[in-house]
């Protein structure tokens, strides 16, 4: 529950994409109401919508040690995402996640006046700004969405090659890392960084095991989620004396948003907020995976 | 004769948990080869077969046989006392409550004062679970009320370990709970070895020092105590002996189910079915199906390594079904 | 000196009194019947002196009091067969009667290693006296019922106690392997031990025991030599029955016929 885009991640796998075309409304007392049900939908409606359209928003995005938006959705009722607070709410549309629970929405919904939009889980920056573009035109924002767009690419676009070309490991507590066809690696290349665990053939989100990590050390490691373990990280990955030892030594930085698990616009802050932190380590990290590729 | 039997049943036991440890050495990530396995172990070979080797693959050998060692000797010696071969600590809710309490320890802090707490809060509850298990069997409750009671103390355990992980300072992902629920030693490294090692050894010394009482309760409870057997204090090694190794292990691995139900069942036979005899042969034999199973998460091509529990489950849920059909027959 | 000495034994049990002032004595090489009709208090009886029960009163096993006397040494001074027949596992009748020697085993640790030589001759004995030596190898599950029951009480003779306790030994055997059973006991008494043996066929307490106690509701009715204890009267009194009694060969039988009134709940 959470951890939102671990289900999100399971759920994506049969996600649908629901054809778009968008009408865009006149001013903005038409714009249709909007309930979003998880903490992705959340921050895109957060960010985009204008405030008088938005019905109600996830009890997730209202809980600061998930949500980087906390203080801004505290203005708005929240929901649990269930079928009745759709019922109960009315709005013209409801931002779901894909996959089983929004097809069942969709089915139960159907004819009662309530919109069921899938969010898209984008898997590459063009993607994130693509999937932007439509659902802000869905929502019949799409002029104050194409202006948060334009500035995520500006951003983005200045941030390309600021630094050197370092192996990155990204890795959570669990050992879990991100291969091809992940937001992350694409995040990645982007800033002109290799990825390890793509160069290592992992595709997807899977682990990287203990022992590459003894052969192929990389560069320096991008940690996520590493603050919110605790004191006894519950997974014996991010407590192993192997790892906490390579953590002294090699580089690292960590992912400094919370809701970094949903590919959305926000990735621009992470990006930034990475690219300075690697900029100001007090070290910088040495390039020696370069040596043996 | 049955000394014979006996003796070449834990060499072969012996033999089988060495050549599968060798094995189990040998698989992972890096492409070692067995001599370089073999260098890495003894710290001859290069920094990187020895790390390799000696701090990610033999903790995980070591920690299979803590945890089959546990879960083979307390299966064995409740089934003895609670003389029903349904017994065992995973099906008993042993198992999950220990896991409820690591879960506790981890996630609201407790372990900040001191990684014991670990350990201790999983034996504590392991404690209570067996406590509550075993008044109810004084109650003349038959072996159906004590698997309800036992699933009954699964499903509650289960439940509150979800709600403990989602209420936590610290929130933890459904990865976590999968974790506890199904059990794991994958990744782990000799503290996590060093945190359930003593507490293993101590429960497993008041298992096995149970033995001939167990055999002299085959008679029935009346019978054993006018041959000397002192069921109270029978009954507080059993307890305390499963609630200590069990414990400890899970503080580690999560909860693994179904070991202590196939292992004595499978080796009964070769000790004449008497129950004290069972406790060593079980706990190696424990400690042998938990590193095959433990290999074959790691043979399996499945996109994600499995858990331990999900494979040693797919053995042990028929046996539990067939085991159950066949109790049923011999009541009626 | 009596063997053992029960005087003013009482049990209760859940608030309920089992037993009330019972007394009674067994001597050496004695075989002693304990008969009455059903809740009156037999098994409550054989389980107080095995100390299995708290009771008050007094049990003295050839002068010393059993309750005080340490469980590892009671264990050798008297052996208990149960009523039911519980052995859970299907274990060897070798090593169902092996664990009669339990009170002589050494500490745990040896607990691995095999019966002792002295052991070995008392099983080997054990099981030649009950005719079960012949099926040493079988599974405690596979055999019949006299078999069994033949089993268990080789069991307790292996325990060589100087006092046998017998909950019902015959209850559930054909009448063949009841007579086989209570020869068995019979030839026990003669070397010197005492047996305290719970029967419900009265032609065999008459036949068999030296004497009988024969209680109800748990108080004693009568104490005495089978002839007389099974009198008309105290049959009618305690059992509700009329008996048909005579003697074959000088030795008393003594058949139920009917009720002599009508049931009591």
């Amino acid at each position: 529950m959470k951890r939102s885009f671990i289900i999100l991640r399971v759920l994506c796998a049969f996600a649908v994409l629901i054809p778009i075309s968008a009408p865009v409304a006149a001013d903005s007392t038409d714009l249709p109401k909007v309930v979003s049900t998880n903490l992705c939908a959340d921050l895109l409606l957060l960010r985009i919508a204008a405030p008088e359209q938005i019905l109600s928003v996830s009890t997730q995005a209202q809980d600061p040690r998930v949500s980087s938006v906390a203080e801004a959705a505290l203005a708005y009722p929240p929901n649990r995402g269930g079928v009745e607070d759709l019922l109960y709410l009315k709005p013209d549309m409801a931002l779901v996640y894909t996959g089983w629970t929004g097809r069942r929405h969709a089915e139960l919904l159907a004819g009662r006046g309530t919109e069921i939009v899938a969010m898209p889980y984008p898997t590459t920056w063009t993607d994130t700004l693509k999937a932007t573009r439509e659902m802000a035109a869905r929502i019949g924002c799409a002029e104050a969405g194409e202006a948060r767009i334009l500035d995520a690419e500006a951003r983005m676009r200045v941030l390309r090659e600021r630094i050197q070309p370092y192996r990155v490991l990204y890795l959570r507590p669990s050992g879990g890392t991100a291969g091809s066809g992940t937001y992350v690696d694409d995040l990645l290349r982007l800033l002109g960084l290799r990825n390890v665990a793509a160069e290592a053939g992992f595709a997807g989100w899977g682990r990287f095991p203990l022992e590459r990590l003894v052969t192929a050390p990389p560069d320096l490691f991008l940690l996520g989620y590493f603050d919110r373990s605790g004191p006894g990280a519950a997974s014996a990955y991010g407590r192993h004396p192997l790892l906490r030892r390579m953590l002294e030594r090699i580089p690292s930085v960590s992912v400094p948003v919370k809701d970094w698990g949903c590919g959305g616009l926000e990735l621009v802050d992470a990006a930034e907020r990475i690219v300075a932190q690697i900029e100001s380590l007090p070290v910088q990290p040495s390039l020696i995976g370069q040596a043996h590729p | 004769m049955p000394q014979f039997r006996f003796r070449s049943l834990m060499l072969v036991l012996l033999v089988t948990l060495l050549g599968l440890s060798l094995i189990s050495l040998c698989f992972g990530e890096a492409p070692l080869s067995l001599g370089e396995v073999i260098a890495g172990l003894l710290g001859t070979g290069t920094d990187e077969q020895s790390l390799i080797v000696r701090q990610i693959r033999l903790p995980r050998v070591v920690l299979a046989w803590l945890v089959g060692f546990s879960l083979g000797a307390s299966g064995a010696a409740l089934q003895g006392l609670l003389r029903n071969p349904l017994a065992e600590p995973g099906l008993l809710g042993i198992s999950a409550s220990a896991g409820l309490g690591a879960v506790v320890a981890l996630y609201f802090g407790l372990t900040a004062a001191s990684l014991w707490a670990l350990p201790g809060a999983a034996m504590t509850f392991a404690l209570l679970a067996t406590g509550v298990l075993y008044a109810l069997t004084q109650a003349g409750s038959t072996n159906l009320t004590l698997i309800l009671a036992g699933i009954a103390l699964t499903s509650l355990a289960g439940a509150l370990t979800s709600l403990a992980l989602n209420l936590a300072p610290n929130p933890g992902g459904v990865q976590d709970m999968v974790l506890w629920l199904l059990g794991s030693i994958a990744d782990r490294s000799f503290d996590d070895v060093r945190l359930c090692l003593p507490f293993v050894i101590a429960g497993l010394g008041l298992l096995l020092m149970t033995g001939p009482s167990l055999d002299v309760l085959a008679l029935g409870e009346g019978e054993a105590r006018t041959l000397g057997v002192d069921l109270g204090r029978l009954r507080g090694l059993v307890i305390l002996g499963s609630a200590l190794s069990v414990g400890a292990t899970v503080a580690v691995s999560g909860t693994i189910g179904f070991v202590g139900l196939v292992v004595p069942h499978l080796l009964r036979r070769f000790v004449d079915y008497r129950p004290g005899r069972l406790l060593l042969p079980s706990a190696l034999g424990g400690a042998v199906l938990i590193l095959a199973a433990d290999i074959a998460v790691r043979l399996l091509d499945t996109p994600r390594e499995l858990m331990l529990g999900v494979v040693t489950a797919l053995i042990g849920a028929p046996f539990f079904l067939v085991l159950v059909l066949r109790s049923r027959r011999d009541m009626l | 000196m009596s063997l053992l000495q029960v005087s003013g034994l009482d049990v209760v049990l859940g608030g309920k009194p089992l037993v009330r002032g019972l007394s009674f004595a067994i001597g050496e090489g004695e075989l002693l019947g304990l008969i009455g009709p059903n809740g009156a208090g037999k098994s409550t009886v054989v389980k107080a002196i095995a100390q299995l029960l708290d009771h008050g009163g007094e049990i003295r096993f050839r002068g010393r009091p059993l309750s005080a006397m340490p469980a590892r040494e009671r264990a050798s001074c008297l052996a208990y067969l149960s009523q039911e027949d519980p052995v859970q596992w299907p274990i060897s009748v070798r090593d169902l009667v092996g664990l009669g020697r339990h009170p002589y085993r050494g500490s745990w640790w040896r607990g691995a290693g095999g019966p002792r030589k002295g052991d070995l001759e008392a099983i080997e004995s054990a099981m030649r006296l009950t005719d079960v030596w012949r099926l040493r190898e079988r599974r405690v599950t596979q055999l019949s019922g006299g078999e069994r029951a033949r089993a268990r009480l080789a069991r307790v003779l292996a325990v060589e106690a100087p006092l046998i306790l017998a909950d019902e030994p015959v209850a559930a055997l054909d009448p063949r392997h009841q007579l086989q059973v209570m020869r068995l006991l019979r030839s026990a008494c003669q070397s010197g031990r005492g047996v305290l043996v719970v029967l419900h066929d009265l032609t065999l307490a008459s036949r068999f025991c030296d004497r009988l106690v024969m209680m109800d509701r748990g108080e004693l009715i009568a104490t005495g030599t089978p002839s007389e204890v099974l009198t008309a009267e105290n049959l009618a009194r305690t059992y509700g029955v009329r008996a048909v009694m005579g003697e074959h060969d000088g030795q008393g039988y003594v058949v139920p016929w009917e009720t002599s009134e009508p049931m009591r709940s």
